[in-house]
């Protein structure tokens, strides 16, 4: 009997774990060999550790590069998993022999640089041969053409992802996952499953032959490698001196790995490779991710289903007898899922569920019934043959909202550290689940925990997410965060920890770099309003000298323009978060100043487009000044709109909207305006310059025209004191004006206008629509998305 | 009981040899009072063949879990309820599984809304009563009674159309397979082997809907339409072909290109759009079920034969079509309409069809 055991198995999958320990168990092999990365070994001994709870996955990555991270996921039920607890308990050595990463990721940046550097060469050789072409097209481009597409729609071939399609259709079945389910993870038995494996792959393997070949030579030279590392590490375990060396792998290697190729070839093809510093460590990882809708490749259909089995045969092996039979395991879950959700579902239910599914296990000559047949027997059972029941526990069901965890010790950076403890002092543990976290900023403890939402969020790393969006969430003192933890935060952490070891450094240096790179004031006034909401004391002080220093040198009007709201807003609401916003003034009035003295001349010589826009941030502009509410900038404000609305020069869509404002803030009186509208609609005035002043001057809002009696009556008093040369002139304008308003606006005006001055008044007593709170309206707003199952 | 020239001949006689053919082959364990096993029972369902080399032709064409999971359920000797619209074949696997299963596939009793109690359970001969008093000899049973007795399948065809109230005298028989006679002082256990198959159709969905405590008696299946078009053509074909033989019908075997056509105008509309998913079209009120598909073919075929030159040619097939289509003569009539003028006349090889429907017009 050779000294080396071979083991093929399924990632993942719990039959194959479960008769792996008891192999294990026969064999008790003194060296275990294990198909994963070399350089996770230095972090193994944490797999012992009572805190380490799967699933979690071994993330190894450059820590020059970050993104080129690759994650390693095991699950209770994950062979690997298991071989490596066995092998650690009992002090026996466990190696991963594949091929290290080092090696893996360095050749993965190699091809993506020469795949780069190509299309670079393409590009530029695509300019210089299109002469050449043009020339001799009718020669050279018929064959390239008719060789081109077959190599591009050649399918990517079904037994090299899952050749355990193959078995499954020579069985009869419809797909490999259920075959294997049969077969293999739904039966408990069976040490020499492990011969069958073998004996099923290899031959599989060699039938295919020459098909079974990679397509894309960069991955058959990644498998080549990969397999003659392997080897060479089977060959040094066993001049170790190892007597019996369990081999774990994925059973499509079997066939390379018992393949006698000479040690010298191996070692000469693996002369060389480019290397890359790697790190490892270990993340805690989800259900959701294990599972094949996630991407993931070696993805499996139904994690929930694979933990059952292997709690259920790990209950039976313990304790046989009492255990209770698998399939009521499943469907006690499954009445669970449906009474939480408001579904009827009674023991009787169940009974007679557990007999349908072991009727047609029994039909179906198998020995168990397996996941189809429980969903047959919910189905029609439980469900009165409703689908829509099952899919909406299917979620929970077979996918799970497990996550993992792991030790406290296990090497993390620094920056990592610092956010666990910030989580576990501030009670905010990281869930898979989506859930809805409603802060009130006046409680100490909540406030601290907007402070780390909005910190994470500087370091890209969206944890929350901010369920209601613009200055009405500021206004009140509640935040309404949606929170999902995302295993992959774990890269962007390690990414995020080249900008400082704490949270609160490194979330100040993000954001101080993104500063130095933001190209608008209003970009760099909204950096100042999330640092202010993430309470960083010195990267709001340093961004606010950017801003000012950039809002100093910076001409461009419109940007002050709009670097306005957000800092007034920040102003306003700061309160709330025990901000100081002294600075904050200080900066809005100096802004403030800047813009009202470059307003004039920045709405004159201007387009309408531009006028258009203009108007947008104008208004915005005007109520953050009205929020900041300081004497002296708004009296410069005002000076710079009384400007606008006597030059001649500024377009008259915005010369309008000036006399609007100034109407509106008491600064005009009726008469002023009375003689401005004369006198901008007079028939010397060319009629599209007369309209847009009209728009300007309306401001969109008929709303206002209705209720503001003001108003109402100076427009009347216009229209009705004109000439009826003047009135036919003028009529087009007017209704292309109005035209802009809803029907039931323009009717609601022409019935206030046949009422007469004389009752106007009426009108402005009994508002139309009922006040619209939209703070209010938004707060059923996360109950209606659990209801309807939108995320938000 | 039934001769040789019935209209229709029930199934356990239309199919009898297979039956036959199917016991004999049968070696798993079969449960008391059936005539085949469970897996026979599929078997026979959907077709196979057997060891012996003979053929058992398939009576349902779609998805075998399905059947496995009716079969399951009579096994488990749970009640079984057929769900699904109008033409889905319920009754005819409600049919074929009593055959299989208790060989007797008439204990039949007809739900509509004036069914009563006295049909579900058990009624009086009166002159018997009136004569002797109430005495088992007075007692007429129901379907359902014998069906007990006798360890057999009794069939509800239309569940949802009896009135709750009677439907809900049921439960005893399900829950506690027993039927009290308070009269006699007695009651009618069920012997093994009895169970019952309901049918009950989604177009109805809350006529008499079935009580919570009716609904938890019953496993249901929901019987879909055919999946795919290929599916439902060789439905049809195969009906129709049966049908014709049992009805006489001197045509010769119909074109399968007409047959195709029939499913794919009865796809389209039921599924509001194209087969090619271009054009949205209306849905008609009608269900357009696979079992009007077959009656519009044969129906087609008598006209042909009796009347044409023996081919199903497009003027044979368009009046059934137009009468399965407009059920309602305001709403449908539009639809079928566009459905015409937009659809079918464009369609080049539909020219004969669009002017045989055009002329009914």
């Amino acid at each position: 009997m050779s000294k080396v055991h071979y083991f093929g198995i399924r990632h993942h999958g719990p039959g194959c774990a479960r008769s792996l320990v008891r192999a294990f168990e026969a064999l008790q092999p003194d060296c275990v060999l294990i198909e994963g990365p070399p350089e996770g070994e230095s972090v193994l001994a944490a797999l012992l550790s009572e805190q380490m709870q799967p699933p979690v996955a071994l993330l190894s990555y450059c820590p020059d590069e970050p993104r080129r991270a690759v994650y390693h996921p095991f699950a209770v039920f994950s062979p690997e998993w298991q071989a490596l607890r066995w092998a650690l308990q009992r002090q026996v050595t466990a190696s991963f022999i594949d091929l290290p990463l080092t090696h893996q990721l360095a050749l993965a940046k190699v091809r993506e640089e020469e795949a780069a550097a190509q299309e670079a060469a393409q590009a530029a050789a695509e300019e210089a041969p299109a002469a050449e072409a043009a020339a001799t097209d009718t020669g050279t481009e018929p064959s390239a053409d008719a060789t081109a597409p077959t190599v591009a729609t050649e399918p990517e071939p079904s037994y090299r992802s899952d050749p355990l399609n193959w078995l499954a259709q020579a069985a009869g079945h419809a797909d490999g996952e259920s075959w294997w389910n049969h077969i293999v993870e739904e039966r408990g038995d069976g040490e020499d499953l492990f011969a069958a494996i073998a004996e099923a792959m290899t031959t599989l393997r060699a039938d295919l032959g020459e098909q079974a070949q990679e397509s894309c030579p960069y991955r058959a030279r990644r498998e080549l490698l990969r397999e003659a590392y392997m080897r060479q590490r089977i060959r040094e375990a066993v001049k170790k001196g190892h007597e019996r060396i369990a081999v774990v792998c994925g059973a499509w290697h079997l066939g390379g790995l018992q393949a006698t190729v000479k040690a010298s070839a191996d070692s000469a093809l693996l002369k060389g490779l480019p290397k890359l510093k790697v790190q490892s460590t270990w993340v805690p990882w989800t259900y959701r991710h294990l599972s094949r809708d996630s991407g993931y490749g070696a993805g499996i259909e139904a994690p929930g289903w694979y933990e059952h089995l292997w709690l259920h045969g790990q209950a039976a092996d313990a304790n046989p007898a009492t255990v209770p039979p698998r399939t009521v395991g499943w469907l006690a879950r499954v009445a669970k899922l449906m009474r939480a959700r408001d579904l009827d579902c009674s023991s009787a239910h169940l009974i007679e569920a557990t007999r349908l599914a072991d009727a047609l296990a029994a039909l179906r000559q198998r020995p168990q019934a397996g996941l189809e047949e429980l969903h047959e027997a919910t189905r029609t059972v439980l469900t009165m043959g409703d689908d829509a029941a099952l899919d909406f526990i299917a979620d929970a069901l077979l996918v799970g909202q497990r996550m993992g965890q792991v030790p406290p010790d296990v090497p993390t950076v620094p920056l990592q550290k610092d956010i666990e403890q910030q989580q576990k002092s501030l009670r905010l543990k990281p869930e898979a689940t989506h859930r809805t976290l409603d802060l009130d900023l006046r409680q100490p403890n909540d406030l601290a925990r907007s402070h780390l939402l909005h910190r994470l969020h500087l370091i890209e790393l969206p944890w929350g997410h901010l369920s209601r969006t613009g200055s009405s969430a500021q206004g009140t003192f509640h935040e309404i965060w949606a929170l999902q933890w995302q295993p992959e935060f774990a890269v962007r952490l390690i990414e995020a920890s080249q900008w400082g070891q704490t949270l609160v450094t490194a979330a100040s240096a993000a954001s101080l770099e993104r500063a130095q790179k933001a190209e608008t004031l209003g970009a760099l006034s909204q950096l100042v309003q999330e640092v202010l909401l993430a309470d960083l004391e010195p990267a709001v002080q340093a961004i606010t000298r950017i801003l000012e220093n950039r809002a100093a040198v910076n001409g461009d009007t419109v940007q002050l323009l709009q670097a306005l709201p957000p800092l007034a807003s920040v102003f306003r609401y700061g309160n709330v978060r025990q901000t100081d916003t002294g600075m904050v003034a200080h900066m809005l009035d100096g802004l403030i100043v800047r813009a009202a003295i470059g307003l004039p001349l920045a709405c004159s010589g201007i387009d309408d487009d531009s006028a258009h826009t203009l108007r947008g941030i104008l208004l915005a502009a005007h109520s953050a000044i009205a929020l900041r509410d300081a004497e002296e900038q708004t009296q410069a404000w005002h000076r710079a709109l009384g400007l606008i609305a006597d030059s001649g020069s500024a377009h008259e869509l915005l010369q309008g909207l000036a006399g609007r404002l100034l109407l509106d803030d008491g600064l005009w009186e009726g008469n002023d305006a009375a003689v401005a509208l004369s006198l901008h609609l007079s028939s010397a005035t060319p009629p599209l310059q007369a309209a847009a002043w009209l728009e300007g001057f309306l401001n969109r809002n008929a709303m206002v025209l209705l209720h503001d009696n003001a108003l109402w009556q100076l427009v009347n008093d216009w229209l009705c004191s004109l000439g009826d040369t003047h009135f036919t002139h003028i009529l087009p304008l007017v209704r292309r004006t109005f035209s802009a308003f809803s029907t039931s606006e323009r009717q609601d005006l022409g019935q206030r206008a046949r009422q007469g001055s004389l009752h106007s008044t009426t009108a402005t007593t009994a508002p139309q629509t009922p006040p619209w709170d939209e703070s209010l309206a938004a707060l059923p707003v996360p109950l209606l998305q659990t209801i309807l199952g939108v995320a938000p | 009981m039934s001769t040789a020239n019935a209209l229709r001949q029930h199934a356990e006689h239309q199919f009898a040899h297979e039956l036959e053919e199917l016991k004999k082959v049968d070696k798993h364990p079969r449960p008391a009072n059936w005539l085949l096993s469970p897996w026979a029972v599929v078997s026979y369902l959907m077709g196979d063949k057997l060891d012996n080399g003979f053929e058992v032709s398939a009576k349902y064409i779609g998805s075998r879990r399905l059947m496995e999971i009716a079969v399951s359920t009579l096994a488990t000797d749970r009640a079984l309820l057929l769900y699904g619209v109008p033409g889905t074949a319920k009754s005819w696997v409600s049919e074929h599984l009593a055959a299989a299963v208790s060989g007797n596939s008439t204990l039949l009793i007809q739900g509509t809304a004036g069914t009563s109690e006295e049909q579900l359970r058990y009624g009086w001969n009166y002159a018997q009563l009136l004569a002797h008093g109430p005495s088992e000899k007075a007692l007429v049973p129901s379907p359902l009674m014998n069906a007990m007795r006798n360890g057999k399948i009794a069939r509800v065809e239309e569940l949802t159309r009896i009135p709750a109230d009677v439907q809900d005298s049921l439960i005893t028989v399900l829950s506690e397979k027993t039927l009290p006679i308070p009269e006699l002082g007695s009651e009618v256990q069920a012997t093994q082997g009895f169970s019952v198959i309901a049918t009950a159709n989604n177009r109805d969905k809350g006529v008499n809907e079935l009580s919570a405590a009716l609904k938890r008696r019953f496993n249901t299946v929901v019987l879909p339409v055919p999946s795919s078009e290929d599916e439902e053509v060789s439905i049809v074909v195969k009906r129709v072909h049966e049908m014709g033989q049992a009805l006489q019908l001197p045509a010769e075997p119909p074109a399968l290109k007409e047959v195709r056509r029939i499913v794919q105008i009865f796809r389209e509309l039921r599924s509001g759009r194209t087969l090619d998913g271009k054009t949205q079209l209306k849905s008609p009120s009608s269900s357009l079920s696979t079992a009007e598909a077959i009656s519009v073919i044969n129906n087609g075929m008598a006209l042909a034969g009796h009347f044409g030159d023996g081919v199903l040619h497009p003027h044979d097939v368009a009046a059934g079509l137009i009468g399965a289509v407009i059920k309602d003569p305001v709403q449908d009539a539009v639809v079928w309409k566009e459905y015409l003028d937009i659809v079918v006349k464009e369609r080049e090889d539909w020219k004969s069809l669009y002017r045989a429907c055009k002329e009914l017009e």
